[in-house]
């Protein structure tokens, strides 16, 4: 059996008392582009440095391509192309010096110059300047040529386009595609979410450390709840579907007979309900990766406390809709 | 490995030239001013204070006591502060600032990337003594014919060589506490505080015959600084020793920073 490109096993880290991550059970297959999403200080650096050896876990598990990250970092790391979230460059060089000392040191040869000529491009990168008078954007670029250039079978992108003008990230996002569809894998933290959801096969949600969840893009925005809007032909009271666990009423249209609801559970009970107001026609709306994800995070963020708090519900009440 | 090796000598090129004219200057002001003052120095008698002697200038009335209690005496506790500065920022510096993230994730084991750090601060440092040496050099045979010595231009390569070993053991530990620290800081504190024990420690060991027997676990002890360092050649073996610690040094840096969690700034046991 092909082993998983990355593995993670009850990872956990802890700084003394203070909460790295906890207990992570993680899986990215080959070739897939893996998004990794959660807030400033959520774990995913934590998690990306302890996959590249950077920091050593308290317990647990890592492995890449069937690896262990600890005891074969260099086998490992021979394969990877890495680009860190905070990114500092040594500003004394050229782009180019720099370029050059890092394929040196991977011993890389000659003709992933072309490839890197390539993509400084692309990037619209002029690699013949010294670091120090690059602005933020420049200099995350020259990260991701470093990250790229050795064409690696995977990529571990952490925040990939921050800084960059939206053109560029465009042509970022076009490169991780590319790396796919070149048959490789790219792990990819962010928390840009339109950009995951536009690369991501997959995504990881990672909240104080802990991973809550963990699906398809298009799977996790359709399970975790759906925006139903009911034409109707009477319009039914203000408490009619709210009643319902797991039913928020979120406007309505009353000229119209409209309304629109988010539901989470309990659907067969909101059908029923709605058929007593004469149901004509019911439309599923799109989710958004945003909208599942400040879900997740719903006791910081406003509307979203609503959907959490439902979600409590359904914990406690149990059936899912 | 090689081009990281060569990077890491060729990113010292400035603190090396800007070192060795430093230094050299330094030599050319004590060495250039005296054949001016020879006739007062003749004169000047600090054999019977303890406390001089402990710092390396008791014999000033000649001029191998004058080159070795200034020049000789001094270069090396000069040289000392690139030494902190240089071994600290290597790991806790390039940590500090972040440089250090993208080399540790090259196809390198880290005993490899603290070896090429330590071998770019002992060529640094050699080349350091080694600019310096042939300047001072050329000071002397400028000189030679205006004072009275045995001296010879060549005698003084050894002695300025024996510098290396004192600063690289003091750069390696300086290695060392920068791989142990959470911050450059921390460890430029750390290595100032060893140093200034050493320097210390020799000085008071020299001044009381009750602590002679203490004077073997301070490195200063085991650099020559005396005028007898011209008539009897260097201390080989103290050098030896010198450089036997650095590489010890180098070892312990190396256990130490393959341990710990890099870029969290924490200390190498939390």
């Amino acid at each position: 059996m092909t082993p998983a490109m990355i593995q993670t096993q009850d990872l956990t880290l802890y700084y003394g008392s203070q909460r790295g991550i906890e207990a992570l059970d993680l899986q990215i297959e080959a070739g897939e582009v893996f998004g990794f999403l959660g807030p400033n200080g959520a774990g995913k650096t934590t998690t990306l440095r302890i996959l590249l050896d950077i920091i050593r876990p308290t317990r647990g598990t890592a492995t890449i391509f069937g690896l262990d990250c600890q005891k074969e970092g260099v086998a490992i790391r021979e394969r990877i192309g890495y680009l860190p979230g905070e990114l500092n460059l040594p500003t004394g060089m050229t782009a180019n010096q720099y370029l050059d000392l890092l394929a040196g040191a991977r011993e890389q040869k000659t003709h992933g110059r072309v490839y890197r000529d390539t993509l400084c491009e692309r990037l619209s990168l002029d690699p013949t300047r010294k670091m120090r008078d690059y602005s933020r954007g420049n200099k995350q670029k020259v990260g991701l040529v470093a990250a790229f250039m050795s064409q690696p079978d995977l990529l571990i992108l952490d925040e990939p386009t921050g800084g960059l003008d939206p053109l560029v990230q465009q042509e970022v996002l076009d490169l991780v595609r590319e790396t796919q569809a070149d048959g490789r894998t790219v792990f990819f933290s962010s928390h840009i979410l339109p950009e995951v959801q536009a690369v991501c096969d997959r995504v990881g949600i990672i909240r104080e450390g802990q991973l809550v969840a963990t699906e398809h893009i298009e799977d996790l925005t359709h399970q975790q709840f759906r925006r139903v809007k009911l034409f109707l032909q009477s319009l039914p009271p203000a408490d009619a579907f709210t009643a319902v666990a797991g039913i928020t009423e979120l406007s309505r249209e009353e000229d119209k007979n409209v309304v629109l609801l988010e539901v989470r559970q309990n659907m067969g009970e909101l059908l029923h309900t709605a058929v007593g107001y004469g149901l004509n026609d019911l439309e599923t709306l799109p989710v958004s990766l945003e909208e599942v994800f400040l879900a997740y995070y719903g006791h910081k963020n406003g509307r979203a406390n609503q959907t959490n708090q439902a979600n409590q519900t359904q914990e406690e009440g149990g059936n899912d809709a | 490995m090689l081009s990281l090796l060569w990077h890491e000598f060729y990113s010292r090129r400035t603190d090396i030239l800007g070192w060795s004219l430093g230094l050299s200057m330094f030599a050319l002001v004590y060495l250039g001013l005296y054949p001016s003052m020879a006739d007062q120095m003749a004169v000047f008698d600090l054999s019977d204070l303890a406390f001089y002697e402990a710092l390396g200038v008791a014999d000033m009335a000649t001029f191998e006591g004058y080159a070795s209690g200034t020049v000789i005496n001094l270069l090396p506790i000069i040289l000392v502060v690139y030494a902190i500065s240089t071994g600290t920022g290597a790991l806790a510096g390039q940590e500090d600032d972040g440089t250090l993230e993208l080399i540790v994730t090259l196809p390198l084991p880290r005993w490899q990337i603290v070896l090429v750090k330590a071998v770019g601060i002992a060529l640094a440092l050699l080349a350091i003594v080694l600019l310096t040496a042939v300047v001072v050099m050329a000071i002397f045979a400028g000189i030679q014919n205006e004072i009275t010595t045995t001296i010879e231009v060549w005698d003084w390569l050894p002695l300025m060589l024996a510098i290396w070993p004192l600063t690289l053991a003091f750069s390696m530990a300086s290695l060392l506490f920068g791989a142990i620290a959470p911050t450059r800081r921390m460890a430029g504190m750390l290595a100032t505080v060893f140093v200034l024990a050493n320097y210390a420690g020799d000085a008071v060991t020299n001044m009381s015959p009750t602590y002679e027997a203490w004077q073997v676990f301070f490195l200063f002890h085991y650099y020559d600084n005396t005028s007898a360092a011209f008539s009897e050649g260097v201390f080989v073996g103290g050098a030896v020793l010198l450089l036997g610690l650095a590489v010890l040094f180098w070892a312990t840096a190396v256990v130490v920073f393959q341990r710990r969690n890099l870029m969290v700034g924490k200390w190498v046991w939390q």
